[in-house]
């Protein structure tokens, strides 16, 4: 009996239209290609973003490092005396005189600029590729 | 090529690989959504089916579930959300049997359809008007069966149910069939 009902099913299958299978892939590639194309717009802006952030952060960065009297104490550490002598508090020094925060702020944004510029390359790869058979 | 490995090398880039599921599945889909929701509707459902499938492709599980079951459980869930949507049933509507079955299941699996019947469910057309007219549960459980030839526990994971419930519907499944043609 399931022999024979097997059979008559697969005779009573619908044929598919031909176009079908064609248009599902274009609707999966045309969407696939918006989907890339809307994240390489965001991680643009993003990079473009963190690039124009890092201008005033450096300036920042390299005001505080003035204001804090870091250089001073850079100076005194090629003063062979001073550093064999209160080595210890120089480099207590050195350490309170960094302006971390604005150090973390800038660090931030090189990583957020060159994590942006990593997907846009990834995503401009990818987008050439989209609908092809493999990836070099 | 498996459907894991079609899978694994469309993950890794190979688009073509996901084309070539798209070529393998379209088929037993569509056939299954036509018989189900009607010629008018199944284009567009085996559209959003692999549409589902493309952007859920990652949650994939091989431990699980086949791909083949897996995608018959997005197919049907696409289904169950169209016939909502046109207020018709749906796959969890369970048939209230009533007692004309109770004599009819004393007869062995084997016997349940004679050869004469079987003879004439080979006329497609008779076959489809037949389908056409049986519940969605039961005409969804033989088109798996005997059409997609999954079996009982990969239909019980597309339909949600165990499978001793999914053998107790086939065979009622075949047994309203029988009726069908003997009033025919």
């Amino acid at each position: 009996m399931e022999k024979e009902l097997i059979k008559a099913f697969n005779n009573a299958k619908y044929q598919l239209d031909t176009n079908l299978t064609e248009n599902i892939w274009h609707t999966i590639i045309k969407r696939e290609k918006h989907i890339k194309r809307f994240k390489l717009s965001i991680f643009s802006i993003i990079g473009i973003s963190s690039l124009a952030g890092m201008i005033p952060a450096f300036n920042m960065l390299l005001k505080d490092f003035s204001q804090s009297g870091f250089y001073e104490y850079v100076s005194l550490l090629f003063n062979g005396n001073a550093l064999s002598t209160y080595w210890k508090e120089l480099t207590l020094s050195l350490a309170e005189s960094l302006p971390t925060i604005n150090i973390i702020l800038s660090l931030s944004l090189v990583f957020v600029f060159f994590l942006s510029v990593r997907f846009v390359a990834k995503q401009i790869i990818n987008n050439k590729y989209v609908g092809k058979a493999y990836i070099a | 090529m498996t459907d894991n490995e079609l899978i694994e090398l469309y993950k890794n880039g190979n688009d073509e690989a996901f084309k070539k599921l798209i070529e393998k599945y379209s088929s037993s889909i569509y056939n299954f959504t036509y018989h189900i929701t009607g010629k008018n509707n199944a284009s567009d459902i085996v559209q959003e089916v692999f549409i589902k499938v493309w952007k859920n492709i990652n949650r994939f599980n091989p431990s699980k579930s086949s791909f083949k079951t897996w995608i018959f459980i997005i197919a049907k869930n696409s289904i169950t959300d169209f016939l909502r949507k046109k207020k018709q049933l749906n796959f969890s509507d369970i048939k209230n049997y009533n007692d004309d079955y109770s004599f009819s299941e004393n007869i062995a699996d084997e016997n349940l359809l004679p050869d004469q019947m079987l003879q004439k469910l080979q006329d497609s057309e008779f076959l489809n008007n037949l389908l056409e007219k049986l519940s969605l549960q039961y005409k969804t459980i033989l088109i798996l069966h005997y059409q997609e030839e999954m079996t009982f526990d990969e239909i019980g994971k597309t339909l949600s149910k165990p499978t001793n419930t999914i053998k107790s519907y086939h065979r009622r499944a075949i047994l309203e069939l029988r009726n069908m043609i003997t009033t025919k």
